[in-house]
C-alpha cells in the first residue's frame, strides 16, 4: 500500500489542492480502522521532516486526507492522525451533481438578501429640498397666498390683498 | 491528478495562451539572462503543434548594446523592448522578434533560429518603424492554432477582406477557447505615411507600408483549428471604434436603420464599449455598411453621445472547455428581421471576455431590461438609462474591468480552462522549504467582486460629538420664522379690515344716503332693507387665507341684492331687481387649481437588494400633511411629481404622487387660514387662535390682537353711526328700534363666532398649523449602512438564486442542496453535503 505525502497550499475548502512535495511511503495497515478517521504509524529516521507535510493520499483507499495531528510514539515511529478529505477524494464523481448554489463568488444577484451582510445601526439619509412646492415662501414675493371670501349666492370668492 | 498550475518554463506563462505582461524590471532581468545563455523556454500547450523538434528555441544571444544590425543611428539597451511572436504555420514554428527602441519608435530585428531550422538569417524582421504606444513594453508571448485551412494572400495573412483604401498587417495572433485574435495594424494606403511599417508575405519580404490603429478581429475556430466562414466577430480597439458618423442630432431614426440587418453573411456579433457616459459601439458590419441598432442611453438623445447599440441577429454559441467536455450554450439574441415593432426584446446577451491575466474566460451577460429604450418614436419621453451593455462578441484586454463597472452586469460566469497538459518538461519540484507567509498571503482569484470598492472602511464610527442640530434639512433659502410671522400679521392688515369694512361702511353709507329711498314705503314694506341686512350677514360664507397663488380675475366686488356695494348711485328700488342675495362677483377664475410639482429621479444606491424595502425607505413631508411613507420600490429610475388639486373655495387639496407618470398614491388636506370677523374686540379670541397654531411666537398674539383689535375697529365704526341712523329706522320695529344699528349693522358684525354666520370659526386644525410648518417638500430617503468585509465576495460569495452542476461553478461557493451522487459512503455523503453547504472553492 502505498502512501502520497504533500504539502498542501491550497484552503482545505479547495477542491482541487494544490500539492507539492510529493513523499511515498509503502506500508500496509496492521488493524482495523475507518476511512474516515484513521491514524498510521510511520517508521521514519526524520520525524520532523515528515511532520512537515499536511496532506496524504493512500491509493489502495483511494481518498485523500488531512493530516489531523502527529504523535511521536518513539524514536523511529510516528503516528499521524488522519481525516477524509470527502470534498477532493470525491470531487471528480460530484462534478456532474447538480445543486442549489446559494452563494458564489463569481456568479450573483444581487438582489437576493444575503444575511450574512453586517448592516451597521447608523443608516445614512438624504434629504432633498423642493422649494417648488405651491407654498414656497420667495424673499421677494413672501408667500403667494390670498384671502379668499366665499360668499353666498355665488359660486365663486372674491380676493382680498394680502401680502400682495 | 493534476494539481500542477500555471508553472511552465522560465516565468509563469498562464497555461493556455494569452497575453503576458511583464513589468519592466522583470524584463530587463529577461534581456540579461538572454545576453549570457540560451535559455530553454517552455511553450504551453502547443498541442496542435508538431513540436516535436522545437522544445528548445534559441534566443541568439548578441550584444543588446550595439547589436550588429543595428542602423547606425543606434539605440541604447536600457530603452530597448522586445516583442516575440511565436507564428506557426504548416506545423513549422516560427519565432520572431520585434525590437523596439522607445525613445525613436524605431523597431529592429533580433535573429532566430530553432533545432530545425538552425539558420539564424533566414527569419529575420527588421527595420520596421512602430509605434510604441501600440506595445509600450510588452513581452507577448502568443500562440495560435495551426489554421491549416486560412486562405490566405500571403504566407501569414488570412483572406480577410480589408476596408478599403487600407492595408492591413497580421501583427499577432492569439487564440484562446476556439476563438483566433489576429491583430492587425492598420493604414491608409493613401494618407501620408507618418510611421512606415514593413509587413511581411513571405520570408524575408517586406512592404512598406503605413498604419494607424490597431485593429483588431477575432474569428471563430472549429475543433480542426480552421477559421470558420462568416465568424467575423467585430474589432476592438484604435480608432474604429469610435464611430462617429452617427450623428442624428437628436433626429428620429428610422426603423429600418434600428433594425439590424443579417445580410451581411459574415457579421455575426457586435461590440459595445462603454465610453464615459456615452455607450459607443463599433459598426457590426465592417465592410462600410452601418448596420446599427440604436439604444439609449440617457436621457436625451443628442448628437454629443453615441447612443447607437445593437447586437447580432444570429446566435451566438460559446464553447466550453473542460477536460474535453463540450457546452453549447445558445441564447436567441435581439430580434428577427421580421419584427417591425419598435422595442426591443426583453432578453439576456452574452459576451465573452478572456482574462488573459489570470487565463479565464468571463462571460458577461447583460440585461436589457427596458424594452422602451430601442423605441425611437418617443425617445424624449424615456428616462430610463440604459443598465446593459452589449458585448456578444469577444472582448479581451482592451476593454478592460474599468469598462464593464460602467455597466450593469446581470450575471458573470467564469471558466478556467483545465486543459493542464503541455508538450514541455515538467518543471521541477519546488524547494521543500516551504514558508507560509500568512501576512503576505494574498486569496487568489480573479472574481468581479461587486463589492470591491466598498470594503469597510475601519475607521468609521461615531465618536459622540454629532451635531445633530446641523441635520436639519435645508429651509430652501425660505427665510426664518420671523418672516413667518411678518406675513401672518400681513394677512390681518388694517388695510384688509378696512377694505372689507368699507363695503359695509359703504353700506351703511349708502343707506344714509338713501336716506329717502330707504324709507320709501315701498321698500321697507317691501322688507327688502332687512333682507339686504341679513344678506350682508349671511352673503359671507366663510373669509380665509390660503398660502399658494390662486387665479382670479379681476378686481371683486360685493354686491346686495345684485348691485354692486361700491356702485349704490342707484336708487334702492334697484335693489329688488335682484333679490337673489348678495355677491362676490369678479373673483376666482377657477375653484379647483392644480398645479405639478417636479420633484426629482431616484436612483438605486447599491444596486443590490438594500436598494430596496425594507433596506431603504424614504419618505415625504408634505406640507399641510406631514410626513408620509412612499413606496421606493416603485420610484427608482422613474420621475417623481406631486400633482396638487385644490379647491379655492375651502383650501382643500388633494396632492398625488406620480413616478414615471403613474400615480403612486395620494394624500388630501386643508390648506386654509381661517380668518375671523366680528365687531367685538375678539382680539382674545384671535390670540387663542394663533396662539395656539403658533405656541412658538408670542408674536401671533400681537398680530391677532392687532386684528381683532381691527375687527374691534369695524364694529366700533360702525356702531358710531348707529344712533342718527338707526333712528331713522323708528321704534316700530324691535329690530331696527333703540337698539336700531346695534341690532343691524352692529349686529352684522357681532354676530357670534359660533354660529357660524358672519365669524368663520378658527381652530387650530393641520391646515392652519401647515402655516407656521416647514412649507417645502423634503424628500428624505433613509439607506442602510454596510460593513462590507474586504474580500468579501472570495470568502464568503454573493447570493446567487440559481441551480447548476457543480462543474460550472467556479470559485467560492456555498450549496444549498444537493443530491450527492458518487461512490462514496453514507457517513462521506453526509460529510459531503455538509462542507458543501459550508462552502468550498471550486476550479
Amino acid at each position: 500500500m502505498t502512501i502520497k505525502f504533500f504539502i498542501n497550499k491550497s484552503p482545505n475548502e479547495a477542491a482541487v489542492k494544490e500539492l507539492v512535495n510529493e513523499i511515498a511511503y509503502e506500508g500496509y495497515f496492521r488493524n482495523r480502522t475507518s476511512f474516515m478517521d484513521l491514524e498510521i504509524a510511520i517508521e521514519t529516521e526524520d520525524q520532523a521532516a515528515l511532520s512537515k507535510f499536511n496532506y496524504c493520499y493512500i491509493e489502495d483507499l483511494g481518498r485523500f486526507y488531512f493530516i489531523k495531528d502527529f504523535k511521536t510514539l518513539n524514536n523511529k515511529l510516528l503516528e499521524i492522525s488522519l481525516k477524509i478529505d470527502v470534498l477532493s477524494t470525491y470531487w471528480e464523481q460530484i462534478q456532474g451533481n447538480n445543486a442549489l448554489i446559494e452563494k458564489n463568488e463569481l456568479q450573483y444577484n444581487l438582489y437576493i438578501k444575503d444575511p450574512e451582510i453586517p448592516l451597521q445601526q447608523n443608516t445614512d439619509y438624504a434629504r432633498y429640498v423642493f422649494t417648488n412646492s405651491p407654498f414656497s415662501y420667495s424673499e421677494e414675493t413672501g408667500w403667494p397666498g390670498k384671502t379668499i371670501v366665499v360668499a353666498q349666492g355665488c359660486f365663486l370668492g372674491a380676493i382680498w390683498g394680502g401680502v400682495d | 491528478m493534476a494539481f500542477y498550475k500555471g508553472k511552465v518554463g522560465l516565468k509563469t506563462y498562464p497555461l493556455y495562451s494569452g497575453s503576458v505582461c511583464f513589468n519592466p524590471s522583470e524584463q530587463a532581468a529577461m534581456v540579461e539572462d538572454e545576453q549570457t545563455e540560451v535559455k530553454e523556454i517552455y511553450i504551453p500547450r502547443l498541442k496542435d503543434l508538431d513540436l516535436s523538434g522545437f522544445k528548445k528555441i534559441y534566443l541568439k544571444s548578441g550584444d543588446y548594446t550595439k547589436p550588429a544590425w543595428v542602423s547606425p543611428g543606434g539605440i541604447t539597451y536600457e530603452n530597448n523592448a522586445m516583442v516575440p511572436q511565436f507564428l506557426s504555420d504548416d506545423n513549422r514554428l516560427t519565432l520572431s522578434f520585434l525590437n523596439l527602441d522607445k525613445s525613436s519608435n524605431q523597431a529592429y530585428t533580433l535573429q532566430t533560429k530553432t533545432d530545425e531550422d538552425p539558420d539564424w538569417s533566414k527569419k529575420v524582421i527588421s527595420g520596421a518603424n512602430v509605434n510604441r504606444s501600440s506595445y509600450n513594453n510588452r513581452w507577448l508571448i502568443q500562440q495560435r492554432p495551426t489554421l491549416k485551412q486560412i486562405g490566405t494572400t500571403g504566407k501569414y495573412f488570412p483572406n480577410i477582406e480589408t476596408n478599403s483604401g487600407y492595408m492591413d498587417f497580421l501583427n499577432s495572433r492569439t487564440s484562446f477557447g476556439n476563438l483566433l485574435d489576429l491583430n492587425f495594424l492598420v493604414g491608409s494606403a493613401n494618407a501620408p505615411f507618418v510611421y512606415g511599417f514593413n509587413t511581411i508575405t513571405s520570408d524575408n519580404e517586406r512592404t512598406a507600408g503605413g498604419f494607424s490603429n490597431l485593429n483588431r478581429r477575432i474569428y471563430k475556430v472549429n475543433e480542426d483549428d480552421e477559421i470558420e466562414e462568416g465568424t467575423y466577430f467585430g474589432y476592438l480597439g484604435g480608432g474604429n471604434l469610435r464611430n462617429t458618423s452617427f450623428d442624428y442630432s437628436g433626429g428620429t431614426i428610422s426603423a429600418q436603420e434600428y433594425q439590424i440587418s443579417n445580410t451581411l453573411t459574415n457579421m455575426t456579433g457586435a461590440t459595445f464599449y462603454i465610453d464615459g457616459w456615452a455607450l459607443s459601439s463599433s459598426q457590426a458590419g465592417w465592410l462600410g455598411n452601418n448596420y446599427t441598432g440604436l439604444a439609449f442611453f440617457g436621457r436625451n438623445y443628442s448628437a454629443a453621445n453615441y447612443q447607437q447599440g445593437y447586437a447580432t441577429t444570429s446566435n451566438f454559441e460559446r464553447k466550453e472547455y473542460t477536460d474535453g467536455e463540450t457546452y453549447e450554450i445558445t441564447e436567441t439574441m435581439n430580434r428577427t428581421n421580421s419584427d417591425t415593432s419598435q422595442t426591443m426584446p426583453d432578453k439576456r446577451l452574452f459576451g465573452l471576455i478572456y482574462d488573459d491575466e489570470n487565463d479565464q474566460f468571463y462571460v458577461l451577460i447583460y440585461s436589457a431590461i427596458f424594452p422602451q429604450i430601442f423605441n425611437t418614436v418617443n425617445y424624449y419621453e424615456n428616462q430610463d438609462r440604459v443598465r446593459v451593455m452589449i458585448a456578444p462578441a469577444v472582448v479581451n484586454e482592451d476593454l478592460t474591468f474599468y469598462y464593464a463597472s460602467s455597466v450593469n452586469v446581470f450575471d458573470t460566469i467564469n471558466y478556467t480552462i483545465k486543459n493542464t497538459f503541455f508538450n514541455g518538461d515538467m518543471p521541477e519540484p519546488e524547494s521543500a522549504s516551504i514558508n507560509f507567509d500568512d501576512e503576505n498571503t494574498e486569496i487568489e482569484g480573479g472574481g468581479d467582486d461587486p463589492y470591491e470598492d466598498i470594503y469597510l472602511d475601519e475607521t468609521q464610527g461615531g465618536d459622540g460629538t454629532q451635531d445633530w442640530t446641523k441635520e436639519q434639512p435645508d429651509d430652501g433659502g425660505r427665510g426664518d420664522f420671523s418672516a413667518m410671522y411678518g406675513d401672518y400679521q400681513k394677512i390681518f392688515t388694517e388695510g384688509d379690515f378696512v377694505q372689507l369694512s368699507q363695503y359695509i361702511n359703504h353700506t351703511i353709507n349708502a343707506l344714509q344716503e338713501k336716506n329717502a329711498s330707504l324709507i320709501n314705503n315701498a321698500f321697507t314694506q317691501g322688507n327688502y332693507y332687512p333682507g339686504i341686512i341679513d344678506n350682508i350677514r349671511s352673503g359671507i360664507i366663510s373669509m380665509f387665507r390660503v398660502p399658494y397663488s390662486v387665479n382670479y380675475t379681476g378686481a371683486a366686488s360685493f354686491a346686495i341684492g345684485g348691485m354692486g356695494m361700491l356702485d349704490l348711485g342707484k336708487d334702492i328700488d334697484d335693489y329688488t331687481t335682484d333679490r337673489a342675495g348678495s355677491t362676490v362677483t369678479a373673483g376666482l377664475a377657477n375653484t379647483i387649481q392644480r398645479y405639478t410639482q417636479t420633484l426629482t429621479t431616484l436612483l438605486p444606491i447599491y444596486g443590490n437588494y438594500l436598494d430596496y424595502e425594507p433596506y431603504t425607505k424614504a419618505s415625504l413631508f408634505i406640507p399641510f400633511i406631514g410626513n408620509v411613507s412612499i413606496p421606493i420600490n416603485f420610484l427608482y429610475n422613474k420621475a417623481l411629481e406631486l400633482k396638487w388639486v385644490f379647491c379655492n373655495l375651502n383650501g382643500d387639496f388633494v396632492t398625488s404622487l406620480y413616478a414615471g407618470g403613474e400615480f403612486i398614491t395620494s394624500w388630501s388636506g386643508n390648506c386654509a387660514m381661517p380668518m375671523k370677523l366680528t365687531n367685538i374686540d375678539t382680539s382674545g379670541q384671535f390670540t387663542g387662535l394663533i396662539s395656539t397654531i403658533a405656541k412658538q411666537g408670542a408674536m401671533i398674539g400681537a398680530g391677532g390682537a392687532t386684528a381683532g383689535g381691527m375687527a374691534g375697529k369695524i364694529g366700533a365704526d360702525l356702531y358710531k353711526k348707529d344712533p342718527s341712523a338707526l333712528s331713522l329706522y323708528g321704534a316700530s320695529s324691535l329690530a331696527l328700534g333703540a337698539a336700531g344699528l346695534g341690532m343691524g349693522a352692529a349686529a352684522v358684525m357681532s354676530s357670534n363666532p359660533s354660529t357660524g354666520t358672519l365669524a368663520i370659526e378658527g381652530n387650530a386644525s393641520t391646515g392652519t398649523h401647515g402655516w407656521l410648518n416647514f412649507q417645502d417638500v423634503v424628500l428624505t430617503v433613509e439607506t442602510p449602512k454596510w460593513a462590507i468585509y474586504k474580500d468579501y465576495s472570495k470568502l464568503t460569495g454573493n447570493t446567487t438564486g440559481m441551480t447548476a452542476t457543480l462543474r460550472n461553478v467556479h470559485g467560492y461557493t456555498k450549496v444549498g442542496k444537493v443530491q450527492i451522487r458518487c461512490m462514496a459512503t453514507d457517513e462521506e455523503k453526509a460529510a459531503l453535503a455538509e462542507i458543501l453547504k459550508a462552502g468550498v472553492i471550486l476550479p
